[in-house]
């Protein structure tokens, strides 16, 4: 049998899927001709199956129903176990370990590869597993050791699968685990932010130092989503509202009071979304761009909390006329590229229906029969009213 | 770099030339970076970020004197999105329309949206329609219905769609179309069936008649999904369960079908799904309350087992 520990998909397809798409840029650019663009397409084969993002929910979903009523009807057989939570540990064990076989045995048989069966196979085997270690210490160990068997559990899996979700769960585990033992301490508790932001910070590195080795094509989306998740977690850990907050809650407070070192996170606060914003622009850093735009609506979020007067719809209308007006004049500027910077889009528009849904969910809807007061009464919804 | 392997494998293997691998490289090297859907997603969350702002804006502040101003401003505003959304019409055609001028699509979505709120402050205040409050909701209808026309809008379309859906009293926005059940009654469930009928129907005949074809992917979209809830809603909640689950067979069916012969795999999705849920709610209701706990988990197991065959081989079952 192959090392438990080997990577679960056929490596090279997975590398080539990245290269086919580039492939087929250079393609739609007029940089190949079709001949070119045909043989290359040879030269770096994908033997996955090939299946659309609505066939994948639909399969995750449905595995999802399946493995849980296999679980349900055996735990019938066994429902005498239960009871014990050695003996139901040990159950949840060998439903895990049959789990990975199958989904071992399924991924090269049907040339999967994240197609909503070996997903929801791979997070039902892992949650199986973990419950083991859950069920067999009885719930009794301290936190901290549950955050390193679920990070142990996950790095294997991440370098076995290379999957999404597990990346995202893993680092999410590493950074609890950090917060969980600094703020066993006084003193933990008190540098707690700066304890994640430095964790961030070196996370951040370690992934761009990974992606640096040769072979490390496997993982380019866990790592892409890893300096997300790593520039996102720098931001929180040093911004205002949050500690601030955190600070009142670690010591129960009921209104939160000013924080020790204030001006260091109003500082944090203003500057590291503007630091994202221009680092991201000038380095080309798509990643680093859009956490800098989403955490300038976080951070516009602390400033309202504490200092602004301002009702909450003269700062939507105004904030919507400013970025209106800045996103015209940017995009106008932008029509013809200027310091490495374009608004011509990369690709063709793909998502152009997907647009609309977005519009009709956001935008004020039409008047209903029964009102009086209609028209954009409501606050848009989604992205809009937690921003300003 | 990953572009760099990748041209000295396509050098190795003689596909390309090494004068065109060096030419790659540098337009690589000196590409200019693509901030479009960024400023897209800005200038949408500023229409959406001015509008609910504004809404609540007129409403605190009726009956004093900055209002009229404000009204002013706003009739300003909506006339001026109009005003340079017509100025760079192009000709109508019943194919799709590739405006070069980026923000006219802004600039009408924009307009539309102030409309809206002029129409609805217009009644509030002055009862412009009086208590015919099915013509105040009839009339953005028209209004927007014209416009994704003749400007080739699919987000106006859509407006235009839930402006339609509201005048006949459905909310048709995708989250509320789940979240409010506001379907309550048998009368206003049976009009949402018909509403979604029509909608599905026109989508697929502007398709067919290659009038507007891309139009047809928002009106499926809407007119099923409401088609589906419509006749799941009746399922659950009425009398006539027959009915509503024969309803629903065709409807998935219909979904199905037309998924396998667009590859449209959403469809194919809202089919498994609504009929899938209407199939199950079925069998337990014909089937004994009382019924074996280990039957439950096998039905599951067994539909759920079949599905999944169906999907993973459905490239199989379209090629047929």
């Amino acid at each position: 049998m192959e090392n438990i520990f080997s990577k679960a998909y056929n490596q090279l397809w997975v590398e080539n899927i990245h290269n086919q798409s580039v492939i087929k840029q250079w393609f739609h650019q007029n940089k190949l001709n079709s001949a070119q663009f045909e043989a290359a397409k040879i030269e770096f084969p994908v033997g996955f199956k090939h299946s659309n993002i609505f066939v994948k929910i639909g399969l995750f979903i449905f595995a999802n129903i399946l493995i849980s009523s296999a679980g349900g009807m055996a735990s019938l057989f066994f429902a005498a176990l239960f009871d014990n939570s050695l003996t139901f540990g040990i159950l949840l064990l060998i439903y895990g370990v049959i789990l990975f076989v199958v989904l071992n045995k399924l991924i090269p048989k049907n040339n999967f590869y994240r197609s909503g069966v070996d997903n929801a196979l791979l997070y039902a085997m892992l949650s199986c597993i973990f419950g083991f270690f859950l069920a067999v210490t009885d719930f009794k160990l301290p936190t901290w050791t549950y955050s390193l068997i679920l990070i142990g559990l996950l790095s294997i899996a991440l370098l076995k699968y290379g999957d999404l979700m597990v990346t995202i769960c893993l680092y999410g585990t590493w950074i609890f685990f950090w917060f969980n033992i600094s703020s066993k301490f006084p003193i933990g508790k008190l540098i707690l932010p700066f304890v994640i932001m430095i964790i961030s910070a070196i996370s951040y590195f370690l992934v761009k130092y990974w992606r640096k080795k040769e072979g490390t094509n496997y993982y380019s989306d866990s790592m892409n989503i890893l300096e997300v998740m790593a520039l996102a977690t720098f931001y929180i850990g040093g911004n205002y509202y949050v500690v601030r907050e955190g600070n009142a809650m670690f010591n129960s407070l009921d209104v939160s009071t000013q924080i020790a070192f204030a001006p260091l996170f109003y500082f944090f606060t203003v500057g590291i979304p503007i630091f994202f914003i221009i680092m991201g622009l000038k380095r080309h850093d798509r990643k680093m761009l859009i956490v800098g735009l989403l955490t300038v609506g976080f951070s516009i979020y602390t400033y309202r909390e504490y200092f602004s007067s301002l009702p909450v719809e003269w700062a939507l209308t105004l904030g919507g006329i400013l970025l209106i007006i800045s996103s015209v004049l940017v995009i106008r500027y932008l029509k013809t590229p200027k310091h490495s910077l374009t608004y011509v889009p990369d690709s063709e528009n793909k998502f152009q229906n997907f647009e609309v849904i977005v519009i009709n969910q956001v935008m004020p809807t039409a008047a209903t029969p029964d009102g009086t007061k209609f028209g954009g009464g409501d606050f848009g919804g989604a992205g809009a009213s937690g921003e300003y | 770099m990953q572009y760099q392997n990748l041209l000295n494998t396509l050098l190795e293997k003689e596909i390309i030339s090494p004068e065109l691998a060096s030419k790659i490289e540098l337009e690589e090297k000196n590409k200019p970076f693509s901030i479009h859907w960024e400023l897209r997603t800005l200038l949408y969350l500023g229409i959406t970020c001015l509008t609910s702002g504004l809404g609540v804006l007129i409403y605190k502040n009726i009956d004093t004197i900055g209002h009229n101003i404000l009204i002013a401003l706003i009739s300003l505003a909506c006339a001026g999105c109009f005003y340079f959304a017509i100025k760079h019409i192009k000709p109508f055609t019943w194919t799709e329309v590739i405006n070069p001028e980026n923000l006219v699509d802004f600039a009408l979505l924009g307009g539309c949206v102030l409309f809206l709120m002029l129409e609805g402050y217009l009644q509030y205040q002055y009862n412009l329609f009086g208590n015919r409050y099915g013509i105040a909701a009839l009339i953005p209808a028209i209004v927007f219905f014209y416009c994704a026309y003749r400007f080739d809008h699919r987000g106006v379309l859509s407006m235009a769609i839930t402006a339609l859906a509201s005048w006949i009293g459905v909310s048709i926005a995708p989250v509320t179309l789940w979240q409010s059940n506001n379907f309550n009654t048998q009368p206003l469930t049976v009009t949402a069936l018909a509403l979604g009928f029509l909608l599905s129907f026109v989508g697929w005949f502007s398709e067919k008649q290659n009038k507007k074809a891309h139009f047809s992917f928002t009106y499926l979209l809407f007119g099923g999904n409401l088609a589906f809830v419509a006749a799941s809603i009746g399922l659950y909640n009425f009398d006539f369960k027959i009915v509503y689950f024969i309803i629903i067979a065709v409807l998935s069916f219909l979904s199905i079908t037309y998924a396998r012969q667009k590859q449209s795999y959403l469809f194919l999705l809202m089919g498994v799904i609504y009929g899938y849920c209407a199939f199950t709610y079925g069998i337990f209701k014909v089937f004994p309350d009382d019924m074996d706990f280990f039957l439950y988990q096998f039905y599951f197991l067994g539909t759920a087992g079949g599905i999944i065959y169906f999907l993973i081989n459905i490239k199989k079952i379209i090629k047929k």
